[in-house]
């Protein structure tokens, strides 16, 4: 078996679809949630799940209270820092 | 209890809702964003989700550890933070690939004389594989999207690429559009349950 490097494709890959993100514009945003039945504009919207609200295991795995959000930093922390 | 729980998990502020409040970015910037991290999510191992990923890179740049050069649009700045906790989790991840000797041992005899240090961890490199294989699927039915991106993995430029497929520039352009909108789709679309 080797290793052929598919790594560095996808990140080849996803660095230019990133760049191409980056320049959409909000009409094109606005159509995608449009394409989806979503509101951006509504207060509450879908579209911004996992953004400025967590939802699913997100909501279960980060317990806020009075050090929620420090609590819930370090659980991040944990994820990814050695 | 439970649903005091709920409700404080509901109106608790994430570290994109706090960079909203502080202007540091627009609603349309947190879409944008919220897609750029469900790209590079794809290439995570399963543990690690986009929703961390976008948070994370929110929170460094809120306590300061992350400073964006003067000059850079905040999507940007937040994007290449996004790509560098991902170098960080993979590194992380080879750190560990490493301390088995056993692991180590087998990977020196299916890579040859590769230093180790060079040596592609075997579980990014089944994901990247897999990932890449998913957003061939995505534009299965669009060939000309499936030679752009086939091209692009392979690093060639847009009139290498053209060159190859027998493109028109109309055709590339038009075809980075459909795939855009695809992309930006996938991105916004809810979390699987």
């Amino acid at each position: 078996m080797t290793f052929s490097r598919f790594d560095l494709k996808l990140e080849r890959l996803l660095l230019d679809l990133e760049r191409d993100l980056t320049e959409a514009t909000d009409e094109e945003i606005l159509a995608a949630a449009r394409e989806l039945g979503m509101n951006p504009a509504m207060r509450g919207s879908a579209a911004f799940f996992g953004v400025t609200r967590l939802v699913g295991p997100d909501l279960l795995r980060k317990k806020p209270g009075k050090r929620g959000r420090s609590r819930a930093r370090l659980n991040w922390a944990r994820n990814i820092e050695p | 209890m439970e649903l005091s729980y709920a409700f404080n998990a509901l109106c608790w502020k994430t570290p994109a809702a706090q960079a909203l409040s502080l202007k540091l970015v627009t609603e349309g910037d947190l879409l944008r964003l919220k897609a750029i991290a469900r790209l590079h999510a794809r290439g995570l191992p399963p543990q690690i989700g986009w929703t961390d990923l976008l948070q994370e890179a929110f929170a460094r740049v809120l306590e300061g550890s992350r400073r964006r050069p003067e000059g850079l649009a905040m999507v940007p700045f937040l994007a290449g933070v996004m790509r560098s906790i991902k170098a960080e989790i993979w590194r992380r991840a080879r750190r560990e690939a490493r301390q088995i000797p056993k692991l180590l041992v087998e990977l020196q005899a299916t890579t040859g004389a590769e230093p180790l240090s060079e040596l592609p961890n075997p579980e990014h490199s089944l994901i990247a594989a897999q990932e890449l294989a998913a957003l061939d699927r995505l534009f299965a039915d669009d060939r000309h999207a499936q030679c752009i991106l086939t091209g692009l993995a392979e690093g060639l430029s847009p009139e290498e690429i053209c060159a190859a497929n027998r493109l028109t520039k109309t055709d590339y352009d038009s075809t980075r559009k459909r795939i855009r909108r695809i992309l930006l789709r996938e991105g916004l679309r809810s979390p699987q349950p």
